[in-house]
This record gives C-alpha cells, sequence and structure tokens, in this order.
C-alpha cells in the first residue's frame, strides 16, 4: 500500500526560501542574542573590568541553549500557526505543494536558521575572547569546546521538540490541546522514570538501575538514542503533517481517543506532581509555613492524587470539549490513568529490586571515573585552562580527562561512602529532584565500575553541610585507615607535575614544594590535602570527605594560601594549603608573588596612588603573619578620586583613617624588607583597585590567571601592630557589620536564650561548643549557619531560621 | 475540464455534499449559488485538494486533486481569508510568495492590476480594508495566470465600481486566455451578469445547472387582459408549458417555459386584449424552476 496517493517532490527550494523569509525575524533575534551571550560568557563571574558585566552585575554563561530551545520552540510555534491552524489553512493546502514538502522546506528553514544561530555563538565566543585578552579578565575555560557539546545537545533537543509539536498539531486541533499534549510527551516521561526515584529517595534513577552502563555509557547511550529518536520524529513528522487532515477542525482532535488520551496523560502527570507532593509533605512545609509533615506512605498519596488528578482531566477536558456535559461523559475514561501509575509502580519495583541489590562496598568496586573533571577528583573547571596556558598543550577534551581510572584506595573509599549514603540516607530526597532535573552546578557524577563489569554513576553532592555530616558518619577513623592514608598523601602521582594554580611560579619553586612535601609524612600531606579541599568546599565535589580535619584547630586556621599541584599528566590534582607546616614553600611563595607584583608595569602608578590615598576604590586583605600564625582582616576604603561614595569626599575622619592606613602600607612596601629574617611579614591581597570610575580594573596583568596581585614584606613588630590597630580600627568604625540591620534578629535573640539557657547547644565547624559571646561575635560578622549535634559527634549545618523552626516544633517560640 | 462524479463530504453528523455530480467546461466562468452552508465553499476546497473526500472523486484534466501537486499547478484558490503570509506582510511580499509556488505568476500582470484598483504593492496587508482584501485577492489570483480560478465569494461586498471592474477582468481572462473561472455566492444577483453557466447548490447537491443565456430564453413572464376569465386549465390545455399562474379578475400573469415566439402565437390565439411579455431577473427564474422542482427554494434572497 502506497503511503501518500501522489508523488509530490521532496522539497521546494522556491518555498524553502519564502520560509526562510518568514522566520527571519526569529532567526535574527535569536542569533542576535546568542552572538551577544557568546561575547558576554566570555566573562566569567568576578571580571569586573568589562563594563558590560558591570552593567549586568555578574558574569553569565557562554552558552544558552534556552535561547537555542526557545528558537526551536517559536519555530514549532510558527509552523503550528501558519500551517496548521485553521486560518491559514485554505490558503497552504491550495498550493500546488504538497503537505509533506510544506514540512521538509519548513524544517530546512528551520535548521538554516539555527545553523546561522549556531555560528553566531561561535562569533560571540570569538569576539569576546578577543575582548577578554584585551581587558585581561578572568576566563573560563574552553569556550568553543563548551559551546559546541551543549549546542549540538540543543539542537537536538531542539528538533525533537519542534518534530512532537508538529506531529502533535497533525492530529490535535486546538492550540491549548496541542500544549498540553507537547507537556504530556516531554514531562510523562521524566516523571515516569523519575516517579520511584523521588518517592524512595535513591541515588539513581529508574533508567539508570535498568541500564547499568555507567555515565560515560548512559550518556552515549542516552545521545545515541536521542539522535535516533530525534531522526525517527522527523519522518514520523514528515508523515502525520503530510496525512493530516484539516476536515477534523471542528473537534479538538482528529479523533476523540486522542483527545482522551492526552486527558489522561494531564491526568498522569498531575497525578505523579501531586503524589509526590504529597508525600514530601512539601506542600504543607512550603505553603503553610508550618512545621515539615512527617512523609506520609505513598500509596496512599496515590490516593490522595487521584483528587487533582481527576480536577486536572476535568479542566482539560472542559477546555478543550468547549462543553461541560461532554466534558463530564469523558470522566468515564478516568480509570484508564490508573494503568500509567500501575506501569509506573510495576517498573519502579523492578528497578528497586535490583537497587537493593547492589553491593557498593570498596572490596567490589573495581575503579571509579568522575564526570566533567578535569583532573581527578579534586578539582574545579577553571583549573583546566590554568592547565593549558601552563602546559601550552593543545588537547583539552574533558571526555580524555573522563578516562582517567581511579584505583586508590582513598578515592575507592570516598566513592563507596558517596553511593552508600545516596543509597540510605533519606535526607537526599529533596535536593536529588532539584539535582537531576535542574542540573545544578552543585553536583558531580561518579561512575563506578563494580568488579562484575557493571557502571553506575552517583550523584555527588557538594553542599558542604550535607557533606560534612556524611563524613562524619562514614570517614570519622579516616587518620586510622593507613591505606587510606597512604593513597591520598602519596606525591608519587605528582612527580615531574607542575603548579598550576598560580602559574609560572618555576621549578625552583616547584622542587621545593615537592621536596619539603616528601619530608612530611604520609598523614601530614593527607592533612594538608584534605584541609586544603575541605575549605573549599563551596567549589568542589565532596568526593573527599574531610569532616574529621574540621575538628582539628591546628590545621583548619592554617595560612590561607591555596595551591594547585597537578600530576603531569594533569589526571590528578591536589589543593595545597601553605603555612607553618610548608615554611620553606609559603616563604617562597611570598617571594616570588610578590616579585611578580613589583615587577609589573602598574606598579608605580599603584605605589604612588596607595601612598596619597589618591584612588578610588581599594578591596583586598590586610596578613599579618607572626610566628607562624597568621592574623587577617579585610580591607575595604575608598581614596580622594572615589566620586561614588560620600565618605570620602564628607566625612573627614575616614578620609584623614584611609589616608594613614593607605600611607602606612605604602611605606611599609616601599621599604621592601626582607621577609627571611622578620620576626612579622605582613601581606597585602589586592582584590580590585579602582584607579577612578571609568578605570576599573583588576591590578595585575596576571590577574586572568583568577589569581590576585600579593605583596609581602617585613616590617617591625611595632610597625605591624599599629597598621593592623589602624586597620581594626577602621573597620570597627566604618566596615563592620551593624549588629541592628542584620536579618533574623528575632530569630537569634531566641536561639541565644535557649544556647544561654543550656536547652540548645551550637559549635562551630570544627566542633567546639558555641557560647552565646561567640555566637553573637560570628553573627555580628554575618554568620548565619552554625552546626547542630545530630546523633554522637556527627554536626550538622543548620541555617539560623531552620534552628528557629526547630526550637518552634519544640514550642519554644518565646522570649 | 473539471469532472466531479458522485462526490459525498460529511462532517460528523452533517453531511456537506451528498453524491454530487457536475462537469465544468473549460473556458467558462461558473457561477454555483446556494444559501449559507449550501455546500459551496466545501466543493471549491475539494476542487482544490484542500479535503479529501469521503466518497466519489474530483477530477481537473483527468487527475485526481487531493495531495496532488501536479494536478494543483494550474488551480489557484481565492479564499475569503487572507493572512498569507506574516502580519506584517505586504501585497508585494504577497506577489513574491505566489510567484515562488506559481511558476506562471507574473509581476507585470500584477503590477498592471494592482493600478487597475489603485492599490500599492506596498500596502501592508494588515492595514488593507475587507474590499481592499477581496481586490488583493483577485489581483494575485489572476497574476498566477492559472487555467482554473476559484473565488468563494470574492466579489460579495466589493463596491458596484470595484465589482464591475473585477467583473471585466475575469471577462478578459476567459476570452484572453481561456481560464475557468468558478465563483460562488449565496446572491444570484452577484452573478447573473457576470457568469456563462450557473448551478444551484442546495442542501449539498447541484439541483440546477445551465447555461445563463439559456435560463433567461427558456423562461418568461407573460401578462394578459381578457375580456371573460381564464382558468389554469385553458392555458396547459393551449399546450402552454406553465410554471406559474396567478389571476386578478380578467388579468393574467403567467410564468411561460419554452420557445417564446411559439407560446406568443398560442396566446394571440386566446384574444387577449391586452399582452405584455415582461422579462424575468435571474433569481426569479431560479424560483420558479425549483418550484416546478419541487424544492422550497425560499434561502435565496
Amino acid at each position: 500500500m502506497k503511503l501518500f496517493k501522489a508523488k509530490a517532490s521532496l522539497f521546494s527550494g522556491s518555498y524553502y526560501k519564502e520560509l526562510f523569509k518568514e522566520l527571519m525575524v526569529l532567526g535574527i533575534v535569536c542569533a542576535a542574542l546568542q552572538l551577544f551571550y557568546g561575547i558576554m560568557g566570555e566573562f566569567g563571574e568576578g571580571a569586573p573590568s568589562s563594563p558590560l558585566v558591570l552593567l549586568f552585575g555578574f558574569g553569565m554563561n557562554r552558552v544558552h541553549p534556552d535561547i537555542f530551545t526557545l528558537y526551536f520552540f517559536a519555530s514549532a510555534l510558527s509552523f503550528l500557526f501558519t500551517h496548521v491552524h485553521r486560518k491559514n489553512w485554505d490558503f497552504r493546502n491550495s498550493l500546488p505543494i504538497a503537505k509533506r514538502t510544506m514540512f521538509a522546506c519548513h524544517f530546512a528553514a528551520v535548521m538554516t536558521w539555527a545553523a546561522i544561530i549556531f555560528i553566531a555563538n561561535f562569533i560571540g565566543v570569538f569576539i569576546g575572547e578577543g575582548l577578554r585578552i584585551a581587558m585581561s579578565s578572568t576566563s573560563l575555560p574552553d569556550g568553543f569546546g563548551m559551546s559546541a557539546a551543549s549546542m549540538i545537545k540543543s539542537v537536538i533537543s531542539g528538533v525533537t521538540s519542534y518534530c512532537i509539536i508538529v506531529i502533535i498539531a497533525s492530529v490535535v486541533n486546538r492550540v491549548f490541546s496541542v500544549l498540553a499534549a507537547f507537556g504530556v510527551v516531554i514531562g510523562l516521561p521524566i516523571l515516569f522514570i523519575g516517579f520511584e526515584a523521588y518517592i524512595r529517595y535513591r541515588g539513581m534513577d529508574t533508567l539508570e538501575l535498568l541500564f547499568p552502563l555507567g555515565i560515560n555509557g548512559l550518556e552515549t547511550f542516552k545521545l545515541i538514542v536521542s539522535i535516533l529518536f530525534a531522526l525517527l520524529l522527523i519522518v514520523l513528522a514528515y508523515i502525520a503533517y503530510g496525512k493530516s487532515r484539516v476536515e477534523t477542525f471542528q473537534k479538538p482532535a482528529r479523533t476523540e481517543a486522542i483527545n482522551v488520551l492526552i486527558g489522561l496523560g494531564v491526568a498522569a502527570c498531575v497525578g505523579i506532581i501531586a503524589t509526590i507532593i504529597f508525600e514530601r509533605g512539601e506542600f504543607m512545609h512550603y505553603y503553610q509555613s508550618g512545621p515539615k509533615y512527617e512523609s506520609s506512605s505513598w500509596y496512599l498519596c496515590i490516593v490522595y492524587a487521584c483528587i487533582p488528578m481527576l480536577i486536572a482531566y476535568f479542566i482539560f477536558m472542559w477546555i478543550s470539549q468547549r462543553s461541560f456535559i461532554r466534558a463530564l461523559k469523558k470522566l468515564v475514561f478516568l480509570p484508564l490513568v490508573l494503568v500509567v501509575f500501575g506501569a509506573a509502580i510495576l517498573i519502579a519495583m523492578i528497578a528497586d529490586k535490583k537497587w537493593e541489590k547492589l553491593d557498593f562496598s570498596v572490596e567490589n568496586i573495581d575503579y571509579v571515573r568522575i564526570k566533567d573533571e578535569h583532573f581527578g577528583l579534586n578539582s574545579q573547571p577553571d583549573y583546566y585552562s590554568y592547565a593549558f596556558f601552563s602546559s601550552g598543550s593543545q588537547s583539552r577534551g574533558s571526555s580524555k580527562a573522563f578516562n582517567v581510572k581511579h584505583t586508590d584506595s582513598a578515592v575507592l573509599l570516598s566513592a563507596s561512602t558517596l553511593a552508600k549514603n545516596s543509597k540510605d540516607n533519606s535526607d537526599d530526597g529533596v535536593s536529588m529532584l532539584f539535582e537531576r532535573y535542574i542540573d545544578s552546578d552543585y553536583t558531580k557524577k561518579i561512575e563506578i565500575t563494580l568488579k562484575d563489569g557493571t557502571k553506575w554513576g552517583v550523584t555527588g553532592n557538594n553542599y558542604s553541610g550535607q557533606a560534612t555530616a556524611k563524613g562524619r558518619i562514614a570517614l570519622e577513623d579516616v587518620e586510622d585507615n593507613k591505606e587510606y592514608i597512604d593513597a591520598l598523601g602519596s606525591l608519587d602521582r605528582f612527580k615531574n607535575g607542575k603548579v598550576i594554580y598560580p602559574l609560572n611560579l618555576g621549578s625552583e619553586f616547584n622542587k621545593t614544594l615537592l621536596d619539603e612535601l616528601a619530608s612530611l609524612s604520609s598523614i601530614e600531606r593527607a592533612r594538608i590535602f584534605i584541609s586544603a579541599a575541605s575549605n573549599n568546599l563551596g567549589y568542589h565535589p565532596c568526593v573527599y570527605d574531610s569532616a574529621p580535619i574540621f575538628n582539628s584547630d591546628e590545621w583548619s586556621s592554617s595560612y590561607g594560601y591555596t595551591l594547585t599541584l597537578a600530576s603531569p599528566t594533569y589526571d590528578h590534582v591536589s589543593l595545597i594549603y601553605l603555612g607553618k607546616h610548608l615554611p620553606k614553600s609559603t616563604e617562597l611563595f611570598m617571594k616570588l608573588m610578590d616579585e611578580k607584583t613589583r615587577s609589573h608595569k602598574d606598579y608605580g602608578e599603584f605605589i604612588t596612588m596607595l601612598k596619597n590615598a589618591s584612588f578610588a576604590q581599594l578591596e583586598g586583605r590586610f596578613i599579618v603573619l607572626k610566628d607562624g600564625k597568621i592574623l587577617e582582616h579585610g580591607l575595604q576604603l575608598e581614596g580622594s578620586a572615589s566620586p561614588v561614595n560620600s565618605n570620602a569626599s564628607t566625612d573627614k575622619e575616614y578620609s584623614r583613617m584611609a589616608g594613614e592606613i593607605c600611607t602606612l602600607l605604602a611605606e611599609c612596601i616601599e621599604a621592601k624588607e626582607p621577609i627571611e629574617n622578620a620576626s612579622t611579614v605582613i601581606g597585602l591581597d589586592i582584590y580590585r583597585f579602582c584607579k577612578s570610575l571609568d578605570k576599573y580594573y583588576y591590578y595585575g596583568e596576571y590577574s586572568f590567571e583568577g589569581i590576585t596581585p600579593k605583596l609581602f614584606v617585613g616590617v617591625s613588630d611595632d610597625k605591624a601592630e599599629k597598621l593592623m590597630k589602624l586597620i581594626v580600627d577602621f573597620n570597627e568604625k566604618y566596615n563592620a557589620y551593624n549588629y541592628d540591620e542584620i536579618p533574623f534578629q528575632y530569630e537569634f535573640e531566641i536561639i541565644t536564650q535557649a544556647v544561654s539557657d543550656g536547652r540548645l547547644k551550637l559549635y562551630d565547624q570544627s566542633g567546639n561548643e558555641l557560647t552565646v559571646d561567640d555566637m553573637v561575635g560570628m553573627y555580628k560578622n554575618g554568620y548565619q549557619w552554625f552546626y547542630v549535634e545530630n546523633g554522637e559527634q556527627n554536626f550538622e549545618q543548620v541555617f539560623i531560621m531552620d534552628i528557629y523552626q526547630r526550637l518552634v516544633e519544640q514550642g519554644e517560640d518565646t522570649l | 475540464m473539471i469532472e466531479i462524479t458522485n462526490l459525498s463530504k460529511g462532517f460528523g453528523s452533517v453531511k456537506a455534499l451528498d453524491s454530487m455530480t457536475c462537469t465544468i467546461p473549460d473556458g467558462c466562468i461558473f457561477g454555483m449559488v446556494g444559501a449559507n452552508g449550501a455546500g459551496k465553499s466545501t466543493l471549491l476546497r475539494l476542487i482544490s485538494g484542500i479535503y479529501l473526500p469521503d466518497e466519489g472523486s474530483v477530477k481537473i484534466n483527468g487527475e485526481e486533486v487531493y495531495d496532488n501537486p501536479k494536478a494543483k499547478e494550474n488551480l489557484v484558490f481565492s479564499s475569503d481569508l487572507m493572512r498569507l503570509v506574516s502580519n506584517g506582510a505586504t501585497l508585494k511580499r504577497m506577489a513574491q510568495f505566489y510567484a515562488s509556488v506559481y511558476k506562471n505568476f507574473s509581476f507585470e500582470k500584477f503590477e498592471h492590476l494592482a493600478g487597475i484598483f489603485n492599490l500599492k504593492p506596498s500596502l501592508k496587508v494588515r492595514a488593507m480594508s475587507k474590499g481592499m482584501t477581496k481586490q488583493s485577492q483577485t489581483i494575485l489570483s489572476l497574476a498566477c495566470n492559472t487555467d482554473i480560478i476559484l473565488f468563494d465569494e470574492t466579489f460579495d461586498g466589493l463596491d458596484p465600481i470595484a465589482r464591475n471592474v473585477a467583473k471585466k477582468l475575469l471577462y478578459r481572462e476567459v476570452c484572453d486566455n481561456g481560464t475557468t473561472i468558478i465563483v460562488t455566492s449565496h446572491s444570484l444577483r452577484e452573478l447573473e451578469d457576470t457568469c456563462d453557466q450557473l448551478a444551484m447548490v442546495y442542501k449539498g447537491k447541484i439541483v440546477l445547472q445551465s447555461d445563463v443565456s439559456d435560463l433567461k430564453t427558456k423562461l418568461f413572464k407573460v401578462q394578459l387582459a381578457f375580456d371573460q376569465e381564464h382558468s389554469r386549465e385553458d392555458f396547459t390545455a393551449a399546450g402552454l408549458e406553465l410554471l406559474s399562474f396567478t389571476k386578478a379578475g380578467k388579468v393574467v400573469t403567467l410564468i411561460l417555459k419554452g420557445d417564446r415566439d411559439d407560446a406568443e402565437a398560442k396566446l394571440n390565439a386566446m384574444k387577449p386584449v391586452l399582452m405584455e411579455v415582461l422579462p424575468l431577473s435571474l433569481e426569479e427564474v431560479f424560483t420558479y424552476e425549483m418550484n416546478v422542482m419541487g424544492y422550497k427554494f425560499d434561502e435565496i434572497d
């Protein structure tokens, strides 16, 4: 049987040109936006040297797939209104072009504009790169690679969405029904796959459990499936539109069954979402502002979900049928939706059984790989660009890095802990819901290959409070685990490696650092690595659990400069905190950084302006190092050139104090006393130095390395003390937090009273119990998170409002 | 030639066309008249291949039309709506669009016709009045230079001058190029002086199809006065084909069908005091014909 009765050409060049013109406005707008984002994306957060970034106040991502998705969605709607909508149908279908040819031409026109938008983005990235280099701003890594990868994925998903809308529009006649059906087609599979994972707080969704291919395998599998699916949809859309019939336009859909199916799909989506909401108790929590209700049985929640399901189905039918009575009659089909639930539960149960059987013990793990990690476990994406600059390597593919198989026991133990926690810890549920589907930056996927060859992806969460709590459970005896410590503290991997952050410290420094590290014991090295990593929890996936180290004052308050040491192949990166444990390296580091700053072309201008306080703004920190201890104070002041702040121009006392600090600081710097034999060393970290309003820049040409200029000089104790006193007084008067203006004051007072009465115990991050004075001091400095004991020696970081909430739940809501 | 054979089309429980059969010859202006919902627009949509017939067929020069670009190449459908390209499209842009799909489209003709209607090609379609839209449709359709043009109530609502211009253009199109033009209207008055052939569409069927000249010459009205009263039977007995008979005393009004000279001779034989043959409007012709056929034909205004 022939699919189409009459012959028709696949493509019409002239019609394609017309459709290309029709899409011109949409295409140009999207291309312009993509070009703009391409340029802006080159300026990461904290790169205020770009006026445009200043205008927006934040860094923007290089790739904006949202625009691409929007473009495809809008293109599909354009097809819907120009080729399917009944008001245009007569015109389009009387033309001597077959419907299927029209689709082919429209699709080709859409893809042509997509290519133009694609190119616009690359041009934007190219221009942005040029501007960034010219402005010496902070860079983001691998712009072109990131753009291409994410945009190709966007194209596939865009084509899929476009074709789905065309297919739906070919059998569904009303725009409302088309959009509802589109939502069902996209949303139901996602909800269906994730349903049981939501309910049971499982670390993997059903698809991952049914196809144990690992992260890369699953990603490749998904990519191949999505490409094939997109191709299939193109063919189906071609046939569906070619076979579409305008005669059914008086009905909501081509057949009644189709409309009922959409209604059931809507009901199923609403039902699953309602089940999750009811089960989690989130609805009550958020909308009644009351205490969080205990989770209910999810079986029971399905019953509860029937009411919103019924309402959703009825509303859909009422709108699509345009008749209350007809909508009532269609309720007879509603029980069919239970079949969808039945299928969801059945598949979920199969997946659940599989999940229960998995053994993530260290003994059963073969190796571990980390997705999107350029250098192994302990890095952040920026390091990639540093490595690129320092090595001159052109091989910058993250997939290559992903292939690194981590087998040392430290990593295996961490991964095992993470997988077990993912399996057992029900607290992960809510965050996983967001992490998995909103693709938060705060997660990392870790692929664990078991001894039987199966690969499983586990989400690593870098939310520090949660991670710390986990770590205390799992690794409390880490220091007794010699195998772990030896693996973690091993220097073998760094032989002939490089310090990739900051750059260009030279081979002498590398050697000094490695020699000094080698002279330490394994456990000392492990402590150094862990303490640096743990202090960067906000930026790192918490694969290494560093909680035990938090208990140690000695290590956690170590000197505050971080280096990054990479293996020769960059497959492993470790953070290193400099300080009294590495005195030679620290001293050399200071010397080198100081020399770098002084040799900068703008140094002379900077020191003159500092001496006269004739700049606009200075932001940084002032450091005093004495006897291996560090005293550190924020430095934020405005000079006489400040056009925006009234302090410097109107408050004489402010000008006097700021001027005195600057002059004294400049004198110390200019005196350039060597640090080797000085009893006290002062340092200046310049985060931002503003010459005038129209010249707003990071001081220092190597600021693209992401490291701020530093100056270090030896000073007499008297001078150091004088400077410190001046800065402390200045900060107290002008920069300290105003206690009265801090939010949650009422809640804080309730909490302090509970602490004062001994009804509540709060801790700092090292596990030390806090007094009321400690709390007030921290609170004045802006701390709004404290630790509470969660089981024996397990500490959980809790936000001030949540502490208050717990007190309320205990009936202590009055002063 | 357009051949319509046993054509049926339904929409749910509504049967828009019911086993319609008709042939539309080449090179004529074919008018279709019928009340709203009679099935005229459905028929045009079937002829132009927009709808798929439920039963029967529509063939143009022997080829089925539906989903057949080749058969549609020589056909342009001037629909009653004009949301064609983008909202901001001008008449010229529309012409470019038509030119992209109709290979015989003539820009020269388009500009000439636009000049006749005093329409600027730069005028935005959205800014046009209803009448201007219909004029634009006419211009674009004629400029396509196709063998068949379908106008769906295109001339209803045009002002008299524009209608006359449009009619002249249709005549010229048929005379110069031998184009077949199908025009629908719910008003016979609109088509009376335009068409060569007329068809009456009623409840999904063509109930009457004829040459306009035949219709007008075969039916005529006669008013007679006698010095004595005559009944209907007297006239039928005289061999006259009587469609209507009304009497007011000794004055009789007849609607007759057949040869006029022959009828006049037969009537003169009845020795009327006064006899006057009056012209019939096409509307009256249709009404009487339909009455004869047993249709209640009140819908046509």
